[in-house]
């Protein structure tokens, strides 16, 4: 039920609508009765309208009725009445409903709180959902930029700054051997070609110190086999050309005479090359020794590793597809 | 499920009217926030058998009743408060649902509470709840309108007290005795707005040879009808088609000649209130008399029609205030209460 308000019937301005409808009764000389019977209604009912007396009267929805036909009964504006009654007696047409038996109340998705809860819960997922795949793409480019950066930036690092320069020329055919042109940064600046099947010694690792004691012990080395160069010179490029088959820095270059398929993956698992190379085609991968190699058309593909010709002979199978894995060691090719 | 959950959230619980004049939509917390005519403009080209498409819904195509082309047909989906054209009514719910949405990107997936006539078949409700459920209702529920009207107009109908609604619709007219959050008598009859329309159309022929649309006559209904001889003679100047002539010809009505034409279908709705008090139960018959019937809907504007009712039942009868919107602000307010007390309370479906 509204607020009911019993508010005594006071004189003031304008007059409550209780005294407006009973000076308009008397007014159009109707008695209490002759009303009641001309709206249907009990005399007290129309009593407690007059008097204003909302406890003694049904629900508004009832009285707002109520008062309606009365007024048009005795000429009076309906509205203005109502307005009247409205402002006087403050109330709520939505009743108060309870159920009649304990009710078991259900889920209730809709009251504004909770949806407001679940949107946040929702979006704050979604946030670090967001994050989490973003940090681990971030952190997978990097660990990739790594890797392939690692050839280039740890043959720079692992040297002083005092260590030689080395140059490599890669555009390697695999016939002729390929050579490498090394520069000495010290000593007599000689430029000293020399045959890579010589120069390129695979070595595990190559620490400056040993570069250096290399530097010390050379001019004392006598006995230098079939080379033509100088014995110096030729202790001096042996610490400088070691260095290109450091770990992480293995070179395999692919060279195609014919059209193949090809896919090399390297220690790492980091995919080097997957697709067609074309007859006449060259390639030269940098990554982890081993390799793994998979050729489509195999006799049609040559292939040396860190400059060591690798013969594939034996793992071409009956359709000319190959699958191997390599690395050197002692340099020689070593399958796996 | 959990998808219909995830729409939900970005939706509004909604109250339905689906009635045969007009659709309101009750939302929860808004109020109300759409009133239009049930009417469709159906397109359909290339002769019968062509693709249909919807030229326009509620007020757009209530203008075109009665004045299409060939390839234009206005429909009115709903009669007699239940639907006639399934596919027809789907859309209409459809687009009214997403037109109280303002979220254009998600579709909105609500919870539904429609309103259905207490004389509605199993079929007839069937096809309203699945009508709703197509229209992308998360949840339906129904409940009967009398009831509705009664929570709506704000009676007391938890209290072991009979009370009396009668809500005049469109189509039918729907009594019921209230008591104890439950129906204890509900009747429906197939007269409503659209019966008063028919009456008068037919009056105007029969007694002027002329021939009125629809719409002029529910013009002629809201201006000067009314239910009881009253001490104001009102006039209106309306235009028809001259049935002998066949050409338009303008003519005048006045108020008593509307009183003479609404006399059938209001008897009928008088009777049903009659029939309605006689098989009550004493008890409750009682409290009505004491408190008076609750007239709803948009018959109740009727000009005097309160009136009548007094004169031919001697009770007291008051008009519900903004009865137009009862039903569907009753159907509001028993969304909340679902929420506060559970589902099976109020008898909804």
């Amino acid at each position: 039920m509204s607020e009911s308000e019993n508010r005594e019937p006071e004189i003031h301005e304008p007059v409550a609508f209780g005294q407006q409808l009973m000076l308009a009764r008397e007014k159009a000389g109707m008695s209490i009765d002759e009303a009641a019977r001309a709206l249907n209604l009990k005399e007290e009912t129309v009593e407690a309208i007059e008097d204003s007396a909302l406890d003694k009267l049904p629900p508004v929805t009832f009285v707002q009725g109520y008062i309606r036909t009365y007024a048009r009964l005795l000429g009076l504006s309906e509205e203005k009445i109502l307005s009247e009654f409205e402002a006087e007696v403050p109330h709520d047409l939505e009743s108060e409903l309870h159920p009649r038996s304990p009710s078991q109340v259900g889920t209730n998705s809709q009251t504004p709180v909770i949806k407001l809860v679940s949107v946040l819960v929702i979006v704050l997922a979604a946030l670090v959902l967001f994050y989490a795949v973003y940090s681990y793409y971030v952190e997978r480019t990097e660990r990739i930029e790594q890797s392939s950066q690692a050839a280039d930036n740890e043959a720079m690092m692992q040297f002083p700054p005092e260590a030689p320069l080395i140059e490599q020329q890669s555009g390697i055919t695999e016939d002729d051997a390929p050579t490498a042109a090394t520069q000495s940064a010290y000593a007599e600046d000689e430029e000293i070609q020399t045959e890579a099947g010589v120069s390129l010694q695979p070595a595990e690792e190559l620490q400056p110190e040993q570069a250096e004691l290399a530097e010390e012990v050379a001019p004392e080395v006598e006995s230098v086999p079939d080379t033509a160069v100088s014995d110096v010179s030729i202790e001096e490029i042996m610490p400088a050309a070691k260095p290109q088959p450091i770990t992480g820095g293995d070179i395999l270059a692919v060279s195609a005479e014919q059209d193949s398929w090809a896919e090399i993956v390297d220690a790492n698992d980091i995919q080097m090359f997957s697709g067609t190379i074309k007859a006449g085609r060259e390639l030269n991968l940098t990554g982890q020794a081993p390799f793994e190699v998979f050729l489509g058309n195999a006799p049609g593909v040559s292939l040396s590793l860190n400059s060591i010709s690798v013969d594939m002979a034996k793992y071409i199978r009956y359709n000319n597809v190959a699958q191997f894995k390599i690395s050197v060691e002692d340099g020689r090719a070593r399958f796996h | 499920m959990f998808v219909n959950r995830f729409r939900g959230l970005f939706s509004n619980d909604l109250s339905i009217d689906l009635g045969t004049a007009n659709t309101l939509i009750y939302a929860r917390g808004k109020g109300i926030v759409l009133d239009e005519p049930s009417v469709v403009a159906v397109r359909q080209d290339r002769g019968p058998g062509g693709p249909k498409s919807i030229e326009a819904y509620g007020k757009e195509a209530k203008g075109m009743l009665g004045r299409t082309p060939q390839n234009i047909t206005a429909i009115r989906p709903m009669r007699d408060g239940v639907i006639a054209d399934f596919n027809i009514t789907e859309k209409m719910l459809q687009h009214f649902i997403r037109s109280v949405h303002e979220s254009q990107i998600l579709r909105p997936s609500p919870r539904v509470l429609i309103c259905v006539p207490c004389g509605a078949t199993q079929v007839e409700r069937r096809a309203i709840r699945e009508s709703a459920a197509g229209a992308g209702a998360r949840k339906v529920y129904l409940i009967e309108e009398p009831m509705a009207a009664a929570i709506g107009a704000g009676m007391p109908v938890d209290e072991p007290r009979g009370s009396m609604v009668l809500d005049i619709g469109g189509g039918t007219s729907e009594v019921a005795v209230i008591s104890l959050n439950g129906i204890v008598y509900a009747a429906s009859v197939r007269v409503g707005g659209d019966r008063f329309d028919e009456a008068i159309i037919s009056y105007v022929r029969r007694n002027y040879g002329i021939l009125i649309g629809e719409a002029t006559a529910e013009r002629i209904k809201q201006q000067i009808g009314n239910a009881y001889p009253g001490q104001e003679l009102l006039e209106i100047e309306i235009k028809g088609r001259n049935l002998s002539e066949g050409i338009p010809r303008s003519f005048s009505l006045n108020s008593n000649e509307i009183l003479e034409a609404l006399q059938e279908p209001l008897h009928g709705i008088v009777s049903a209130v009659k029939t309605a008090l006689e098989q009550t139960p004493p008890e409750l018959g009682a409290d009505v008399a004491e408190r008076g019937i609750v007239l709803t809907g948009g018959g109740a504007l009727l000009k005097d029609l309160d009136r009548l009712l007094m004169e031919e039942t001697g009770l007291p009868v008051v008009t519900a205030e903004d009865p137009l919107t009862c039903v569907a602000r009753g159907g509001g307010r028993v969304l909340e209460l679902i929420d506060k007390h559970g589902g099976d309370f109020l008898a909804v479906e």
